[in-house]
C-alpha cells in the first residue's frame, strides 16, 4: 500500500545528471516565468494565464515522471520541481480571481489562502516538517533583528519600485488591508523561504539561496517595474540568507510585511 | 494598470481592472480539466491511487478547484448584476 506521502529525504541526482544540467532545466523554467510576466506587462493577461497554465502542467508532469522513476526516494530535482510549481500556480490563480466585484484586500486574502493550500500540499507530499519549512519561533532578539531589515529594504523598494505595483490598493481601508498584508507576507514566506528554499537547498546547497531569490524577484516581473524586481531580488537574498542562518521564517515574515505595508501605505518618494 | 497574475499580488497588488476575466476563467477551467484528465489516465494505468504522479498533480488540482468555485460565484454575481 502506498504511503500518504512520498517520504524520505532527497537522494542525489543520478550519474547522468550534473548540477549544470539541473541548473539549465531550472533556468529554462525561470525564463518561461519571465516571459509570462512580460506578457502580463504587455497587456495580455489571457496569454499570460495560458502560459502559466501550460508551465504548471509541464512542471508537475516533469516532477511526477521523476517521482515515478525514483519510486521510494524522490531525487532532489523532483522535489525542487514540486516547489517550483507553486509559482505558475499562483500566477494563474491571481489572474483568474480578477474581478471588479472583488475588493483589493479580498483578492489578496484569497490568493494567499490558495497559495497556503498549495504550499501545505507540497509539504505533505514531500514529507517536509514544520521545522524544515522554517515554521518555528527562533530566538526572539535574532528574529526581531531580521524583522527590522524590513525598514531599510522597504525604503529601497519604495525608492526603486516607486509604489507603482501597489497602486490598485490605493483607497482600501487599512482595517482590511493590514490583516491581508500580514497573511500574504506569511504565506509568501512559507512558499519562498519555506518550501522553495528547502527544496532548492537540497539541489544546490547554499547556491539555492540565489535561485530562490531569483524566483522571488521574477514573480514581480508582471508589475512592469524593473526597480521593484531589483529591490525584491535584494530582499530575497537577505531574507533567504537570514532564514538559512536562523532556521526560522518568523523574522522574514515581519520584514516582508513591513516592506509590503510600506509599499501599500506610503507614497512613492519624489526624487530629483 | 498593474499587471495581473504576479506573485507580488500576494503581498498586495491585485489587478486594477478586470479587462479579461472571462478569458482567464476559461483558461483556468481548461488547465483544471487537463490536470483532472491526466489524473484519471494515470489512475486507470496504475490502479486506484495512481502513484506519486497523481499526488503531485493534486498540488495544482486542489487550489484550482477552490479558485474555480470563487470564479463561478464572481461570474454569477456579474451576470446577476
Amino acid at each position: 500500500m502506498e504511503s500518504a506521502t512520498i517520504a524520505g529525504r532527497a537522494q542525489p541526482l543520478s550519474a547522468r545528471e550534473t548540477p549544470a544540467s539541473t541548473l539549465l532545466t531550472l533556468l529554462g523554467y525561470l525564463a518561461a516565468l519571465v516571459a509570462m510576466g512580460a506578457l502580463a506587462v504587455a497587456g495580455a493577461p489571457t496569454a499570460a494565464a495560458i502560459g502559466h497554465g501550460v508551465l504548471l502542467v509541464v512542471i508537475l508532469t516533469h516532477a511526477g515522471a521523476r517521482l515515478e522513476k525514483a519510486k521510494q526516494v524522490p531525487d532532489a530535482l523532483a522535489r525542487g520541481l514540486c516547489g517550483l510549481a507553486l509559482v505558475p500556480l499562483l500566477g494563474l490563480v491571481g489572474t483568474a480571481l480578477t474581478s471588479d466585484l472583488l475588493p483589493a484586500p479580498a483578492h489578496v486574502v484569497l490568493v494567499a489562502l490558495f497559495a497556503l493550500v498549495g504550499a501545505v500540499l507540497v509539504a505533505r507530499i514531500l514529507d517536509l516538517t514544520p521545522a524544515e519549512l522554517g515554521v518555528r519561533r527562533g530566538r526572539l532578539p535574532v528574529q526581531l533583528g531580521v524583522g527590522l531589515t524590513g525598514i531599510p529594504l522597504g525604503l529601497l523598494a519604495l525608492v526603486l519600485g516607486g509604489g507603482r505595483a501597489f497602486e490598485p490598493l490605493a483607497g482600501s481601508s487599512p482595517i482590511l488591508l493590514v490583516p491581508a498584508i500580514l497573511l500574504a507576507a506569511a504565506v509568501q514566506e512559507l512558499v519562498f523561504r519555506g518550501v522553495l528554499a528547502t527544496t532548492f537547498a537540497a539541489l544546490f546547497g547554499r547556491a539555492g539561496i540565489v535561485c530562490t531569490s531569483a524566483l522571488f524577484a521574477v514573480a514581480a516581473v508582471g508589475t512592469g517595474s524593473v526597480g521593484l524586481v531589483v529591490a525584491l531580488l535584494v530582499c530575497g537574498l537577505v531574507w533567504a540568507w537570514a532564514r538559512e542562518r536562523t532556521g526560522s521564517i518568523a523574522g522574514t515574515t515581519v520584514a516582508h510585511a513591513l516592506v509590503a505595508g510600506g509599499l501599500a501605505f506610503l507614497p512613492p518618494p519624489a526624487l530629483g | 494598470m498593474s499587471a495581473p497574475g504576479t506573485l507580488i499580488a500576494l503581498a498586495g497588488s491585485p489587478p486594477a481592472t478586470s479587462d479579461a476575466p472571462t478569458g482567464v476563467a476559461v483558461v483556468l477551467i481548461g488547465v483544471l480539466a487537463v490536470l483532472l484528465i491526466q489524473q484519471d489516465v494515470l489512475r486507470a494505468a496504475r490502479g486506484a491511487r495512481g502513484g506519486p504522479a497523481v499526488r503531485v498533480l493534486s498540488i495544482a488540482v486542489v487550489p484550482l478547484l477552490l479558485a474555480f468555485a470563487v470564479v463561478v460565484v464572481l461570474q454569477l454575481a456579474t451576470i446577476l448584476g
